[in-house]
């Protein structure tokens, strides 16, 4: 009874976008071991990975930020874009596109079997249903439930999401409908029965479901096929983020 | 058995396994693979009490994990109770405790309900889901070894048999 009680509590938490009240006092509850131990872990795998890498990280460091350096000239230049096309599309009544503000979270948790991460920040930050989750690489996936401090984001390899995605190297791009295929591959289908991609081609966002803005990077595709006695072709497409390596993300809001 | 004893140190345990398997499962994987700290407590804990109580501390840990994950609770309440009472059955009716014991049921019922889990939760990539299994049953089989002594002591246990 009091499974089923707390099972039917959960679903509708979680069918309104939020966490049950029971599944936060466990997570909160958990949290101070949970820190500990992955800063411990890190702390010791850092410790490791400098008695044994240090030279090299040392010179990667250098090249790195000598490529940081150049880069923050283009983002400069880029910010100063986006601001320009933002007030044009203010003055056509449009919405802006590029304007989201960014949250930068820990990650807490990952359940690659499940789909999911946990990330900390929740309500406390602003944090909403269906807000976009990104890092340097590209789309990591798509808020699913929110709580006061920590929120789970459902990832792109889930087959219970889908993203608008599009192959920007053509024109006109073809835009068709991502979704997970297993927990390494992502299929991306189109209404159109001639494949309009080919293997490498590196596909993104297309800015057509409200809150992902256009052009984050999706993944490369492996392979293509055309389907014409179905009326459609589909692409098998490797995501450009591996989650495993990963330990913060950027929500926007 | 001291019951007040088992409690405490059920509650102690699942509280550090739950916290574990937030923080530090996903970066212990290996080849996609990642340990479970609450199942392997599950199964740990089937090994030193009665059939009755380790069903109880099964869902409990089902419950705890669940809310970790954030996925839905009576797939994991099912398999840990199954894990839990699988271990008790174990010793109940043919095995003594001990480690290695703890081990080989820690592999045993990882793979079970592991497939079990399969079945009720069904996966798009089975064979990449199997693969992933197989390898957390070692896995666990592995931290049963690290986990059984402490909590054998811890719950005063150590030496005696049902």
């Amino acid at each position: 009874m009091v499974t089923v009680a707390l099972s039917v509590l959960q679903r509708n938490a979680r069918n309104q976008g939020g966490i049950s009240i029971t599944d936060q006092i466990v997570r909160l509850t958990c949290t101070p071991v949970s820190r500990i131990s992955a800063g411990t872990f890190d702390g010791i795998k850092g410790y490791m990975d400098g008695a044994v890498h240090g030279g090299r990280l040392q010179q990667e460091n250098l090249r790195l930020n000598r490529q940081l350096s150049t880069l923050m000239l283009y983002a400069e230049t880029t910010t100063r874009l986006e601001k320009e096309v933002d007030s044009l599309r203010k003055l056509e009544g449009l919405e802006a596109t590029y304007h989201h503000e960014k949250v930068v979270a820990d990650i807490d948790g990952y359940f690659p079997q499940q789909n999911r991460i946990t990330v900390l920040a929740g309500h406390d930050k602003g944090i909403k249903e269906g807000m976009p989750a990104v890092c340097a690489q590209g789309l990591i996936g798509r808020v699913q439930t929110v709580g006061a401090k920590d929120c789970q984001v459902i990832l792109l390899t889930s087959s219970l999401v889908q993203f608008g995605a599009i192959a920007l190297k053509y024109a006109p791009p073809p835009a068709g409908l991502i979704s997970g295929e297993n927990t390494a591959t992502l299929m991306l289908k189109f209404a159109t029965p001639t494949v309009p991609v080919s293997t490498g081609d590196i596909i993104y966002t297309s800015g057509f479901y409200k809150g992902v803005p256009r052009g984050i990077v999706i993944g490369r595709v492996l392979s293509a096929e055309s389907m014409p006695e179905m009326g459609s072709s589909r692409a098998r497409v490797f995501p450009a983020v591996n989650v495993g390596e990963l330990r913060e993300v950027v929500i926007l809001k | 058995m001291n019951r007040p004893r088992i409690i405490w140190v059920s509650v102690i345990f699942i509280w550090i396994c739950a916290g574990l398997q937030q923080g530090l499962s996903h970066r212990m994987s290996i080849l996609g693979a990642q340990p479970d700290f609450l199942f392997v407590f599950a199964c740990v804990m089937g090994l030193l009490v009665d059939a009755r109580t380790a069903l109880i501390i099964g869902a409990i840990i089902g419950f705890v994990e669940s809310a970790v994950v954030g996925s839905d609770m009576w797939q994991f309440v099912l398999t840990r109770m199954l894990a839990a009472w699988l271990c008790a059955f174990l010793v109940e009716s043919r095995f003594q405790r001990n480690i290695g014991v703890a081990s080989a049921a820690a592999l045993v019922c990882s793979l079970i309900c592991g497939i079990v889990f399969m079945i009720i939760a069904p996966q798009p990539n089975i064979g990449g889901t199997l693969k992933a299994t197989i390898i957390t049953a070692l896995y666990n089989a592995v931290l049963a070894l690290l986990v059984y002594f402490p909590t054998e002591r811890a719950a005063g246990l150590n030496g005696q048999q049902i």
